[in-house]
Parts: C-alpha cells; structure tokens; sequence
C-alpha cells in the first residue's frame, strides 16, 4: 500500500529527535492516497556499525509482530544516505512528550489505567511468544486519538535462540546505559541467575510511578544509589496525599530549588489521592522477587482496570481538552530550505586520481 | 487419556491432520480455507508446544521429539509446509519457523538427523531461497531465520553455496524493501563466512562469476547502506587468512585498487574507513604486479598528502593509526621497477 518513493512523501513538520540524534521523526502525507502518515528517517551515514546493527535489528523483530498495542512500521527504504521508515502516525508522540506538553505533574490515574491496560495486552502478545522488551518507559509508549502502543524495540529480544527456548537471559541490552532506573533489580546485579520477562514488569511498576509522577523514580538520583534501593527492595511510590508529605526527601529537594513548576508539581501531589488499587498494582509489578510479580496476563485482571470500564482514551483526552490538529493545514516552510540547502552540499571532491 | 481438558494428540495423528488442513490449504474455497487455516494454526501450535514445551509445562521428553520428527520425514511435511507458507496466517508463520528450527537441531550422538534428511531433499532449502522472491513479500523474513539456521549446517550450506540459487542473492539483497534486503543480506554473509574452508574453496572456484561480475555492482550501488555493508564485507573476507588465494588475486588487478581509492574519497566518512582497511591490502602486498605499482606511482604524491589528512580525529585508535603510518612510509618508498 506504502511504496518505496521518497517524492511521495510529503514531509510537513519535524516532531522529534531520536536514536542518538541519527533519527528524525516527521509528519508527512502520502500523497497517492492523501493519508498522514509519520516518516522517521535515519541519517545511516552518521550511524556508527553498531548502531546501524540496532536500527535494523528494531525493524526486523518488529516484523515479527501483529498486534494494536505494538508500534508497527508500513514499509522501509533506503534513499541516499537515508534510512526511511513509514509508520502510522502517534499523533501525541511519546508518553513522555504528553507529560512535558501537558501533563507536568503526571498522567490523572483513569489516563494512566487506559493506557496501562493497552500497554498489558501488547506486552502479553510478546510474552506468550517468548519476547522480552527490556526498555519499557514512557518515552517508548506512543500515543493517538484512541489507544496507546509500546515502541522501542532496539533492546528487544527473543527467549528462543537456534531453535531451543532460553531458561533466562544475562546479558544487559546493548545500550541500556540510558534505562537503568526502569530496570529490574534482577537485571541490574547481572547474577548468575539472569533474568527472564519478569523483569519487563518490574519496569511497567516503574514507568506506572513515571506516567503518575511526570518523572520516573530515581531521575535526580545516583546510579548507585538507586541500585542499592532497588536490590533492598525499596520500591519507588506513586505520589499523592498518602506518600507524599512523609517523604521528607521531597521537601527537601523542593525546599533547595527555585522552579516554580517543582513546587507546583509538589503542591499537587500533596492534594491529589491515587486509589489504592493503583498504589496495590505498582507495588505487585515490583516485586523484588520476579517469581512473585504477576504475569502480563494477570495483571489485566486486576482491580485497577476497572474504572477504565465505561470510558476510553478518546473520552478522556476530549475532556481534557486535548483534540488533534487540522493536519492538512500544518507545514514548517522552514523544512523545505533545509532540505535544499543540505542538497547543495559544498563538493570538496573535485579532484581525482590519475589513472 | 487425561480426564479433564483436551486429550493430547500423538505425533502421528498431529503431522496427519496438520498435513491435511495444508492440503486443503492449497485447493479448498474460500469457506474451506478459512476452516483449514484455522486446523492449520491449531496443529502448529500444537507441534510447537509439544516441541518446546509450554512454559508452564515440563520440557518434551525425547521420545515424542523423536517420533514427531520421523513422522515429519516419513509425511515430507516440512516442504509442504514451507511450500504453503505465504498461505499460512502471520502467526502460523512464525510457528513453522520455530518447529523448523527445532527439529533441525535435533541430534542422536554426533549425527544430525534432520541434516542428513535435509540433505537428499535439497528443494527444501531452495524452497526456502526463493522466499525472498518478490511474489510472496510476506515469507521473506520467516524464510531468512530458517535459512540461517541450515547455514550453520557445513553440509547445508555447501549445497546452497554451490546452487544457481546462491546467485541470485545479489538481486535479493538490493530489493527496494530495506527490513527485507537486509534480512536477505544476513543469510548471504552467514553463507559467505560462517564455514571458512567451504566458503574459500567456493570463492576460488567462482572468483570470475562472484568478484567480477556481480560483487563490484554492490560495491557500485546507489543504496548507501548496500555499499557500506557490501564494502565491509569485502574487507572481512579478504582480511580472513582462509581466503588468501582470493585476497592475492583480488589484490593484483588494477580495477579493484581504482574503485577502492575512489571510495576512499567519497563523501561518507563510513565508507572511506571501510576502503581504507581493503586499500591497505593492495599497499602491503610484498609482491605488487606492475599495472599496481604503476598506478600506486602516479598517484605518490596525492596518496601521502591524502593519507597525512585522512581521519586525523580518530586519535584514539592505535591501530589504525599504525596502519596509516605504515602505508604512508610504504607509498613514499615506492620505486619503480627496474626496466627488464
């Protein structure tokens, strides 16, 4: 349905940076059947071996899936030095984007529940098939009108290796230098023991604290001192009336800082009230021992999805007043320039060899 | 028989009814299909969990692995099923990859039953090659993980490297779809690498047909990452010692040396690291034919200045900067040879 020509993509708008700056992701209209679309193209010539190992790594395992709750891709090309990649529009970006656009002190609890429950189905769809995310957070959680779907599957990887299904994995992701707060315990000691899908769930307990807070866990904090937490078993809270005021912690830091939105963020989770079915379901996800956190399939069931029974996220972002764009009438004059201008690239290889 | 739940099917009646869903697969309408497509999944999961064991379930025990496996010799039922692959559904797909692979691994003391069974019916792997045709883009990737599992075979692979098959490669890895080309891209470099001895005698063989006629329309092609990949992969192979013969005859013909000093100066630093590591080959060479030479003399000058300001920012590496060192001091020492 997607062809392979880069002149039928009609770039409008740049939405976000990404992959160590080598991806940038667009909004575009294809113009043989008018629909939006989002282009992410690679700048491959920037890309390190590595890194273009991981890039077409992410596209592959993510051929290996069908799900609504997983990111999906229509096709992908190479046109000059660029790697593109054609995928359905996530017209609210990123969880994370939706947090600094609009929700700076975190997601309302029947937002963070609709978009865990899409969340949950996708993540069972790629336990049952022996697949471990290991970088789930909010940044790789998109959103639209009307589901939210789990990207970022550069650090995924299969249980099943040459045929013959793996008791447990020890090797950390090739870059998760930038996830260790949303990592398991059982991760992070890189025992003898390893660590199995489990650990994906810790991370859902993590970025649940992440959706509520507008921060995850340990943002501010030391490596080390959040890995010495984290193997004690002190797991991180969502904040509201009930945890927030004891956290001393807290009011220190709000005490040492001059940010006014800190201290508005302080001031509404000292007045807002999680339930306690949300507080109870963080706290299973992390578990200290992967045996006693419920399965992606268990965790559906639990009372805390109940509130999202009569309601959907379309409700939810009307009455929070966050409706979609006009796209046809979005364009950034700006992007044709620089596209032109970086055609006009100085030749500096005039010279030639004699031969 | 269990008394609560389903009962559990043998082998033999699993492969029989598996095989007939498939054979109604391929002929029934469009009612039928959807039954048989739905027998379909149902059996492969079936063999699948019987194979792996599902995880809440004990490992299979060897008996039933073995004689799954012989019905699935004795039924031919794994190149009906790669045969009928595109009209099996996405998750049916993945299933006959994951019990192909199963079964392949399968050992009896040093022998590899599958193997040797794969073997006498080579139209498997060629079934399997053609995957990556256009007509069925659908089968491609499943095809590729199947594929790569038999490469790790040295008798598999002998018999893939040396179809006319292999050759066609060179048209799968530059489909205009990337995630397909570069799966197809892996399973050609496992193919080329993973058995030294196998993949040296192959490439002295056809060094003509591989290097020649198709290998430098990679290196020359409009798709930077097939450049870049295709380049890096010329040096690994002519960098392997196993492939010497190769490398001295890659290395004397005056054609290569141009290509690899123009990449050297194209305009992706990527690219021109990667020629730097197959042009330090033709310099090093002790023995270097007179149109090298030649070549290598009339471009002294140009090579030492280009040479003293190639990548100068990569101070940290050692090695190559040894490398370049080196080269330089061998280009400036160039003499001609004395008239005979």
């Amino acid at each position: 349905m997607f062809g392979c020509n880069p002149l039928d993509y009609d770039l409008k708008v740049e939405l976000s940076r990404c992959f160590n700056g080598i991806g940038t992701v667009y909004l575009a209209q294809y113009l043989p059947n008018g629909q939006h679309i989002a282009v992410k193209k690679y700048r491959m010539d920037k890309a390190s071996k590595e890194e273009s190992i991981l890039a077409r790594d992410e596209l592959l395992i993510m051929r290996q899936f069908s799900h609504p709750n997983i990111h999906t891709f229509h096709t992908s090309f190479v046109y000059g030095n660029e790697l593109f990649q054609i995928a359905p529009l996530m017209c609210f970006g990123s969880c994370k984007d939706t947090i600094a656009n609009c929700f700076r002190a975190g997601f309302p609890e029947i937002f963070v529940a609709l978009i865990m429950r899409d969340v949950l189905s996708g993540l069972e769809y790629l336990h049952r098939r022996g697949y471990v995310h290991r970088s789930i957070r909010a940044s790789h959680i998109l959103l639209n009108q009307t589901k939210a779907v789990l990207a970022g599957f550069r650090e995924c990887t299969s249980i099943v290796g040459h045929g013959e299904r793996i008791a447990s994995l020890h090797h950390l992701a090739p870059c998760s230098a930038r996830s260790l707060n949303w990592l398991a315990p059982e991760v992070l000691e890189q025992n003898i023991i390893g660590y199995t899908e489990k650990s994906d769930i810790y991370s859902i307990g993590i970025t649940c604290c992440e959706l509520a807070n507008g921060v995850e866990p340990f943002a501010d904090a030391q490596p080390t001192f959040m890995f010495t937490e984290k193997v004690r078993g002190n797991v991180p809270t969502l904040l509201d009336r009930s945890t927030c005021p004891a956290s001393e912690e807290m009011i220190e830091i709000v005490a040492s800082t001059d940010s006014d939105s800190i201290r508005q963020a302080q001031q509404i989770y000292c007045q807002r009230v999680f339930s306690d079915e949300f507080h109870q379901f963080t706290e299973i996800c992390m578990e200290k021992k992967p045996s006693s956190r419920w399965s992606a399939l268990q965790l559906l069931s639990h009372s805390f999805f109940k509130q999202c029974r009569h309601t959907s996220i379309l409700d939810q972002l009307q009455r929070f007043g966050l409706e979609t764009k006009d796209y046809s009438q979005i364009r950034d004059e700006s992007l044709v320039l620089c596209s032109d201008l970086s055609e006009m690239n100085v030749h500096s290889n005039d010279w030639s060899w004699d031969f | 028989m269990p008394l609560f739940g389903k009962s559990q099917k043998t082998p033999a009646e699993l492969v029989r009814s598996l095989k007939e869903a498939i054979n109604a697969l391929e002929t029934g309408g469009d009612r039928k299909a959807e039954k048989a497509q739905e027998d379909v999944s149902k059996n492969l999961v079936s063999i699948k969990n019987m194979l792996y064991g599902s995880s809440d379930s004990e490992p299979p025990a060897d008996y039933v692995v073995a004689q799954l496996s012989q019905e699935l010799y004795n039924s031919n039922l794994l190149l009906l099923l790669i045969q009928n692959l595109h009209r099996i559904d996405f998750e049916g797909k993945k299933h006959v990859a994951l019990i192909f692979n199963n079964v392949l691994r399968r050992q009896i003391g040093t022998r590899s039953p599958t193997v040797e069974y794969i073997c006498t019916k080579p139209e498997i792997l060629f079934t399997l090659m053609a995957g990556y045709e256009d007509a069925h883009p659908e089968i491609a990737l499943n095809s590729g993980t199947m594929l790569r599992e038999c490469a790790r075979y040295e008798a598999l692979a002998k018999i893939m490297l040396h179809s006319e098959e292999f050759f066609k490669f060179f048209r799968y890895v530059e489909v205009s779809t990337f995630d397909i080309a570069s799966d197809a891209f892996s399973t050609f470099k496992e193919l080329l690498t993973r058995h030294k001895l196998l993949c040296a005698e192959f490439l002295e063989a056809n060094y003509d047909r591989f290097f020649t006629q198709h290998y430098q329309r990679l290196l020359n092609s409009e798709n930077y990452v097939t450049r870049r990949q295709s380049l890096k992969l010329l040096g690994e192979l002519l960098l392997d010692r196993h492939n010497f013969t190769v490398m001295t005859r890659y290395i004397s013909e005056p054609e290569n040396l141009k290509l690899m000093m123009n990449m050297l100066k194209e305009k992706s630093r990527n690219i021109q690291f990667e020629a730097f590591h197959v042009f330090k080959v033709f310099v090093a060479n002790p023995n270097k034919p007179k149109p090298i030479l030649d070549i290598l003399l009339r471009n002294q000058s140009k090579l030492v200045d280009f040479l003293t300001n190639f990548h100068t920012d990569r101070s940290e590496d050692e090695q190559f900067n040894d490398e370049k060192a080196y080269l330089i001091k061998q280009i400036k020492e160039l003499k001609p040879l004395p008239e005979a």
